[in-house]
């Protein structure tokens, strides 16, 4: 009665001191405050990043010169700098965004038409089919293709290492129209790859 | 006596609340998704069939298939499989054009009609009334499952609570992989207005 009473008097704000501490220890006691690992795992070459909606295995990062007529860069002093990488859908539908797989965080150089600031900046210039060199606007079910991601690289960027983002989506439903989605763009998995210039010297082309 | 009555009321608003937050739960738990809700109404035909498209009718006229499909860029090998549907397509009451286009597979995967092959699916525009004979190319897997169907719709991209035409094209396994071994290339018709096919042959 008598700790009843004193309960009663005492200000709802020091009860709420007291829940507030209790949640953080009982946080702590289940590792809430242990340091984060890292969220994205560090991946090689030729090793494969399973998820959904895609699979994707990073093969190789290539300095190329001349794709045409299948791509044209838009100043021809410069190259493309590729990313070659398989990639099987895993999703129950063909995906038209294609170009949000793969990103080159730290490369320089890299040109960007009009910059708006946005993600969008990030996505490769254009992505190929390396079957036939045909523009990849949708990629299948079930369908595993080896594509090149390439972005425009001006010519004094000459990487000879590169940082490769492998993003992924999630499914998840649009808080604006209710319906599911594939949302939430970010990274998945990191490497680092060599990258191999495969452009062909000025004078040779000449003898060509 | 005016105690034990209280509680009775408060505990008979308190089942009350409970239920209808258990009935709300359930009736949440069991609607519909609002993909489901959205869904497009699908009129389903097989061969020779006319199929309503809301817009448009769509009638399947063959199926054929192969390794390799040839365009103005060359030959274009698959991993899988190139499957090529000849539809007739009407438009109904004011000039229409193919938009969203794919197969379903036996899973109810979707697989987009193939953007590697020219002008696939076609561009042409239908005027009503008059029919177009066309071919539209689809790349699948060899072990694709089956039923597969192509879908028709003239939506681009929202094809939500729209009308669409789902052709049954009615391939078999075996068909599949004697396609898949097929290295004759195919060639893709052009669009063509039905009687003038007609009239020519």
């Amino acid at each position: 009665m008598a700790i009843s009473a004193r309960l009663r008097r005492t200000p709802a704000q020091w009860l709420l001191y007291a829940c507030s501490g209790l949640a953080l220890a009982i946080s702590a006691a289940f590792g809430g405050w242990q340091a984060v690992s890292q969220a994205e795992p560090e991946l090689k070459a030729g090793e494969v990043n399973a998820g959904e909606p895609w699979s994707v295995k990073v093969v190789t990062a290539r300095l190329l010169q001349d794709l045409e007529p299948a791509v044209y860069l838009k100043n021809k002093e410069d190259h493309w700098l590729a990313v070659i990488a398989e990639v099987e859908i895993t999703d129950d539908r063909s995906h038209t965004d294609v170009n949000r797989i793969i990103r080159v965080p730290t490369a320089t150089g890299i040109l960007v038409d009009t910059p708006s600031g946005t993600s969008f900046d990030a996505y490769p210039y254009e992505v190929l089919l390396a079957r036939d060199g045909t523009r990849v606007d949708a990629l299948h079910p079930g369908m595993t293709e080896r594509v090149a991601f390439l972005w425009e690289q001006k010519p004094d960027a000459v990487p000879t290492q590169l940082d490769v983002d492998i993003i992924g989506l999630t499914w998840r439903k649009n808080t604006l129209t209710d319906s599911y989605e594939w949302l939430d763009e970010a990274v998945r998995a990191s490497l680092t790859v060599p990258v191999e210039d495969k452009r062909v010297p000025v004078e040779d082309k000449g003898n060509g | 006596m005016a105690e034990p009555r209280g509680w009775r009321r408060r505990l008979g608003t308190a089942a009350l609340v409970v239920l209808a937050i258990g009935v709300g739960g359930v009736a949440n738990a069991y609607a519909p998704d609002p993909d489901a809700q959205q869904r497009p109404f699908l009129h389903t035909g097989h061969r020779g069939e006319r199929v309503d498209g809301r817009t448009f009718d769509a009638q399947l006229l063959g199926v054929r298939g192969g390794a390799v499909v040839t365009d103005r860029r060359g030959p274009h090998d698959t991993s899988g499989v190139w499957v090529v549907a000849k539809v007739r397509l009407t438009s109904h009451g004011e000039p229409a054009q193919l938009g969203w286009v794919a197969i379903r597979d036996g899973d109810d995967r979707i697989f987009r009609a193939s953007g590697r092959i020219d002008s696939n699916p076609p561009l042409r525009q239908m005027q009503p009334g008059l029919p177009v004979d066309c071919e539209i190319v689809f790349e699948v897997p060899k072990n694709v499952p089956l039923p597969i169907a192509a879908r028709l719709s003239t939506s681009l991209i929202d094809t939500r609570m729209d009308g669409m035409a789902q052709l049954e094209l009615d391939v078999t396994a075996e068909q599949l992989q004697r396609w898949a071994a097929d290295q004759a290339p195919l060639t893709v018709m052009r669009p063509a207005l039905a009687e003038a096919q007609a009239g020519g042959q």
